[in-house]
């Protein structure tokens, strides 16, 4: 797996988009930061909400009704993979060898997977649910799993800067 | 006042080690409590916004809650933060920005909760309404604390 990475890593570093990216203005990886940290925001408040939701807080509120809010979840997340690419793509040796982001993508997968499986299999039982009764263990599961698994692609994502190899 | 404090005993500590807990663990928290405190102001501002409307803007009424711990957990790592490098940050104008848009961001946030949520909270009329104006104001905040907290470590 790592000479995989490697052989990707120096493919993509030798592509044209990955050089313009390298050389793009002083000012564009700051803002890719900003974006990503907007994004972050609004990602880890807007899934937040629905996760508590799911471990039977505030259960007068109906999940149905929290769950529109995962679409601003989605914005952000849409901000951080566009800026996150950038930054991947601009200086990709700064991550292939980085413990801290392969930790970051293995908390991505984490919540990939609760979500697929949340949408298949689990969100059907949003609809049996009575008004004020409690979540479900499964619906409980899923929601804590949601919110262990954003916090640690935070802070993994945070760590990046900190625990480069040499 | 400045390089007294940077030269404090937790100060040193904070800004020398390499442990995880250290200065690294410390600005990851400061992170996850930025993600909370904003996260959840932007709950409420884009319901309010008419995001998620099927959502009762009443049980938005506790968001004050999560957005205090996070604040709570941002102050006091904001403030070991800065006293690690004191003396730069101290001397760094857009630092006093990002303090005024938080402490902006902070009253802004309140009075809105009380238009909404106060003994005397008003119902709002069709068109652009002040609670929808505060809740564009809070957002528009945030995100310049956001933009001066990471401008923080590119200027001199």
């Amino acid at each position: 797996v790592v000479s995989l990475a490697h052989s990707f890593a120096a493919w993509l570093a030798a592509t044209p988009v990955s050089q313009a990216f390298g050389a793009s203005a002083p000012w564009a990886w700051p803002l890719a930061e900003i974006v990503h940290f907007v994004g972050l925001a609004l990602l880890v408040g807007s899934a937040g909400a629905f996760d508590l939701r799911l471990l039977g807080l505030f259960r007068q509120v109906p999940v149905s009704a929290v769950r529109d809010f995962t679409r601003v979840a989605v914005i952000g997340f849409g901000m951080n993979v566009a800026s996150g690419l950038y930054f991947v793509i601009a200086q990709v040796w700064q991550y292939v060898d980085n413990p801290a982001w392969w930790a970051k993508v293995g908390f991505l997968a984490v919540a990939g997977l609760n979500i697929a499986l949340f949408e298949t299999v689990l969100s059907g039982r949003i609809a049996a649910l009575q008004p004020g009764a409690d979540t479900p263990r499964s619906l409980k599961i899923a929601g804590a799993l949601s919110l262990v698994a954003w916090c640690g692609v935070l802070c993994s994502g945070r760590m990046i800067a900190f625990v480069r190899p040499n | 006042l400045l390089s007294w404090l940077q030269e404090s005993a937790l100060a040193t500590w904070v800004a020398e080690s390499d442990r995880f807990y250290g200065y690294s663990g410390i600005l990851t928290l400061h992170t996850l409590g930025l993600a909370v405190v904003v996260g959840a102001s932007a709950v409420l501002d884009l319901r309010v916004l008419g995001v998620a409307h099927r959502m009762p803007l009443a049980s938005l009424r506790h968001v004050s809650r999560p957005m205090w711990i996070g604040f709570a957990l941002n102050a006091t790592t904001g403030a070991i933060l800065f006293a690690a490098a004191a003396v730069i940050k101290g001397t760094q104008w857009i630092f006093y920005a990002k303090l005024g848009l938080i402490a902006s961001a902070l009253l802004v946030d309140g009075r809105l909760r009380r238009r909404l949520f106060g003994d005397r909270a008003e119902a709002d009329g069709p068109g652009p309404s002040p609670a929808k104006r505060l809740a564009v104001l809070s957002l528009v905040l945030w995100t310049g604390a956001i933009v001066a907290g990471r401008l923080m470590a590119y200027m001199e």
